[in-house]
């Protein structure tokens, strides 16, 4: 368990200033902040490669303030490997402890048996990051810090990679602290979700409460989701209607499913069954005054509640059982004749939701 | 085939001449005297120890340099404190210093100590002024060297539990060989060429650049000649073992 | 004009030089000192184009092809000097010195060097007074204790050098010229002329020691007797009108003031040509 208290460090040009925070044994807290943050340098003083000006921080309740990197118990993974290149991936895996057992268990969680000869050299972004982190898991850190790791791994492995960090944190429920400010990665992977801006924690909680009620408009603008949703998938493979209306290719491992909330639901495709989140962009939503026969499955009747100028485009608020965000053109907006009150459609396609 | 361009051929050219000039005096001079001669010298007891003479104390100062450069060239690469740039400075003086001036100061330092002690006029004062002349190219090449490593690579290791000592050892060093053995190989290099400053401090027992300049002035060419063929062959065959030793190694990447 | 000469010349030459300049200016003079034997060879094995040459072995002269006409115009002694002044007390304890110097430097408790015999007369001379010491002081096996306590480390190919390590304090003891010690305001100790190779009455004496040094190419070897040290000047450019007036200038009265104001032993000018023997 890590807390950290009354914690103090300036930073050009602003002060990094964490009052408090507590992360739970075994629990995953993502922090997601702008570049610029000070979500690093917040990384650095943890792990010890530089001292805070005041505050105190204790792992498993021992204050390790004072104490140097080696000694702390805290691991960090970087957004480069940095492996070493003078030694192949087993080398690497094995740099920081020796115990046998461990090591074969740690292969065989990441799938890295194949790799162990190999030069680092050869190794994919993806492939890096697994070596780094067994080699990290090797010294049986009490907290694992990771500074962006997925940022240098290309889009295609990211998947599969972010999936065997979440494999690892189910089998070995280390303490982990995140940063990135890739938000998508704060809800895959976060237990408790904080903000960081300019140095200042500004919001903390479950994911979805941040999203969803982001505490400022500064910090709703960065996460920038709009139309995120809380609920569950369901599969729709076996219902005869499926077959008929997915015209569009499905991406591997995703199936039709729909996405049920407390006030609506959604045809989606989904990855997994189970309880999940739903996004959809503002641009995918077409709005429409009359319904319309289109191939898009998501069909929904709402009232605008709420006309927002934002320089040329126009936020429509829009109530439709699920609260949502469209933008239009001040054109569209005088041909619809829109107001508050009036009654519209909003019309999206199942492929264009981004599930989670 | 690429169209030459008047571009190309204008950087081709003034490559070459580049090349020519430092060329043609090497290969005039490798190629100056006849084998018969080169082997008369050769058994010449004067000019063996006095080659030898050389090679050892450029080994010696080379050592040294490897103790006491290597923990400063890895402090000025690491660390970063107020009289950083002033120390930078001062590594890089015996540079600039001209050679004889170095003698003289070196002969400033060490005048006093007492017979038995003294380096002037001994081995140990050549290493002193090989030492102190060729130093700054060593750690100027594995400072360099040691910033190449990404300071998070080091980080890393201290966080997998590895102390400052051990990382040093399995990372810092392993990583820098490369620019170690540049390093290395610049610094031996300059010390067998040093002559001003070991003329002055030491003129004997003579190194081979000593004994060659003190052959010329006496006796002139024919004297002087076959002793540097001797060791411009010497130098260019050593140096170039060393560069394939070099690049055998891996190369350095942050992964 | 190019000037060959003795390292030990060298103020001399500045002086002479600096007067010249002044009667004769646009006349562009350079000199280059060296040990009186390496400046013979750079005009006999190097061919260094020269008009003056000066050296302080009258003799060296006949090693020139063909011998030129010279003048000795100057003399010298050899000295005993040191730059510590506590070393060399001065009188009466000189005494102690003056009596037992060789004794005391030949065991090796002080350090003490000489030029390079094979490139600078002043390193013969040591070695020719080393053994006038053996004679005169009736010190058997003298010579070989100096030769076995001498440090090579202490050798340097010109006399001038060696006052370097003197003033560094590096060096106890260095058998010089006695202008040297005087241009350099080193104590200095002067031995007797029958060691000192100072004076022309005891030439028959000096005669009487040699030694072997290195010729024109190293593996020849040329004996060398003792002599009184006396210094020649000659022309090696017979074409140039002006190596001749500077060759006069260096024998006018004028520069022969210099001689005795700068420490050198003043000597009636003797001109030898080629065909005649030495005196």
């Amino acid at each position: 368990m890590l807390v950290i208290e009354e914690l103090k460090k300036a930073l050009a040009p602003f002060v990094l200033e964490i009052p408090r925070l507590e992360i739970q044994k075994g629990e995953t807290f993502v922090l997601l902040g702008p570049t610029g943050a000070g979500k690093s340098s917040f990384l650095e003083l943890l792990a010890g490669f530089s001292q805070p000006d005041e505050g105190r921080i204790l792992v498993d309740g021992s204050d390790v303030t004072e104490l140097p990197p080696d000694q702390r118990r805290i691991s960090i993974l970087f957004q480069e490997a940095h492996l070493f290149p003078h030694l192949n991936v087993g080398e690497n895996i094995g740099y920081g402890a020796n115990d046998t057992t461990l090591f074969a268990q740690v292969i065989e969680l990441l799938g890295l048996e194949h790799l162990l000869s190999h030069e680092v050299s050869v190794l994919s972004g993806g492939e890096r990051q697994l070596v780094a982190l067994g080699r990290a898991l090797m010294v049986r850190p009490h907290i694992l810090l990771l500074d962006e790791p997925f940022n240098s791994i290309d889009p295609q492995s990211r998947k599969g990679v972010i999936e065997a960090f979440r494999r690892v944190h189910r089998e070995i429920q280390i303490t982990s602290l995140m940063v990135t400010h890739n938000f998508e990665e704060g809800l895959q992977l976060s237990d408790q979700l904080g903000v960081l801006m300019e140095g200042k924690l500004v919001q903390t909680g479950a994911p979805q409460e941040v999203f969803s009620t982001p505490a400022s408009e500064q910090i709703a603008r960065f996460l920038g989701a709009e139309n995120l949703f809380a609920g569950h998938f369901e599969s729709m493979v076996d219902s005869k209607s499926s077959a008929l209306q997915s015209p569009s290719p499905q991406p591997e491992g995703y199936f039709p499913a729909l996405f049920k909330t407390d006030s609506a639901t959604l045809h989606v495709l989904a990855d997994h069954e189970g309880p999940g989140y739903a996004l959809i962009q503002p641009k995918e939503i077409t709005l429409s005054l009359e319904p319309m026969h289109s191939s898009a499955l998501n069909q929904f009747p709402g009232t605008v509640e709420d006309i927002i100028h934002k320089g040329s485009l126009i936020q429509l608020k829009i109530n439709a059982g699920l609260a949502f965000k469209v933008f239009i053109t001040s054109q569209s907006l005088q041909e619809m004749q829109l107001v508050k009150g009036s009654k519209i459609h909003l019309i999206f396609k199942a492929s264009s939701v981004k599930t989670y | 085939m690429k169209p030459i361009t008047l571009w190309n051929a204008i950087l081709s050219a003034l490559s070459g001449i580049c090349l020519l000039v430092v060329l043609v005096p090497v290969l005039y001079l490798m190629f100056g005297s006849t084998p018969g001669t080169l082997w008369e010298t050769l058994k010449d007891p004067e000019v063996l120890e006095s080659l030898g003479l050389t090679f050892f104390c450029g080994f010696i100062a080379l050592l040294l340099g490897l103790l006491v450069g290597t923990p400063l060239a890895y402090l000025l690469a690491r660390s970063d404190f107020k009289a950083k740039q002033f120390i930078q400075g001062i590594v890089d003086v015996p540079i600039v210093i001209p050679h004889p001036v170095a003698g003289i100061a070196l002969l400033l330092v060490f005048a006093n100590w007492g017979p038995g002690l003294s380096p002037i006029g001994s081995w140990t004062g050549i290493v002193i002024a090989m030492f102190f002349v060729s130093v700054s190219l060593f750690i100027n090449a594995a400072q360099a060297g040691f910033q190449a490593v990404p300071r998070e690579m080091e980080w890393t290791s201290r966080s997998l539990g590895v102390g400052p000592v051990k990382t040093f050892f399995r990372v810092a060093l392993p990583l820098n060989r490369r620019n170690l053995l540049a390093g290395a190989i610049m610094m031996w290099a300059r010390s067998i060429s040093e002559f001003g400053s070991i003329v002055i401090l030491v003129y004997n027992p003579k190194v081979a650049s000593v004994l060659i300049y003190d052959r010329f002035s006496s006796f002139g060419l024919s004297y002087s000649l076959p002793v540097a063929v001797i060791l411009i062959w010497l130098s260019v065959i050593l140096f170039f073992f060393m560069r394939t030793l070099q690049t055998r190694n891996r190369p350095v990447v942050g992964y | 004009m190019v000037v060959l000469h003795a390292g030990s010349l060298s103020p001399l030459i500045q002086e002479a030089f600096h007067r010249f300049r002044q009667n004769h200016p646009g006349v562009v003079l350079q000199s280059e000192a060296s040990g009186s034997l390496d400046a013979i060879r750079k005009i006999t094995e190097l061919n260094k184009p020269s008009d003056l040459v000066a050296v302080a072995d009258y003799r060296l002269m006949e090693r020139l092809n063909p011998v030129p006409r010279y003048h000795i115009f100057l003399g010298n002694e050899l000295v005993l000097a040191t730059a510590k002044k506590d070393l060399l007390p001065g009188p009466p304890d000189h005494e102690v010195w003056e009596e037992n110097w060789s004794e005391m430097i030949s065991s090796g408790e002080y350090t003490y060097g000489i030029s390079d015999p094979d490139r600078d007369p002043a390193g013969y001379y040591a070695h020719l007074a080393w053994k006038l010491a053996e004679i005169h002081y009736d010190r058997p096996g003298l010579y070989q204790r100096f030769l076995d306590s001498f440090d090579e480390r202490w050798l340097r190919p010109r006399s001038s050098e060696l006052v370097a390590l003197l003033q560094s304090n590096a060096l106890d003891f260095a058998f010089l010229y006695k202008s040297t010690a005087l241009q350099n305001n080193l104590r200095f100790l002067t031995f007797p002329a029958e060691v000192s190779l100072a004076e022309d009455a005891y030439r028959d004496l000096y005669s009487r020691v040699l030694l072997q040094v290195t010729a024109e190419q190293p593996g020849s070897t040329v004996e060398v007797t003792g002599t009184p040290i006396r210094y020649a000047i000659a022309q090696t450019n017979p074409d140039n009108p002006w190596a001749s007036r500077l060759l006069e200038f260096f024998l006018s009265s004028e520069v022969g003031q210099l001689y005795r104001e700068l420490g050198y032993r003043r000597v009636p000018i003797l001109e030898v040509h080629s065909q005649e023997s030495t005196p």
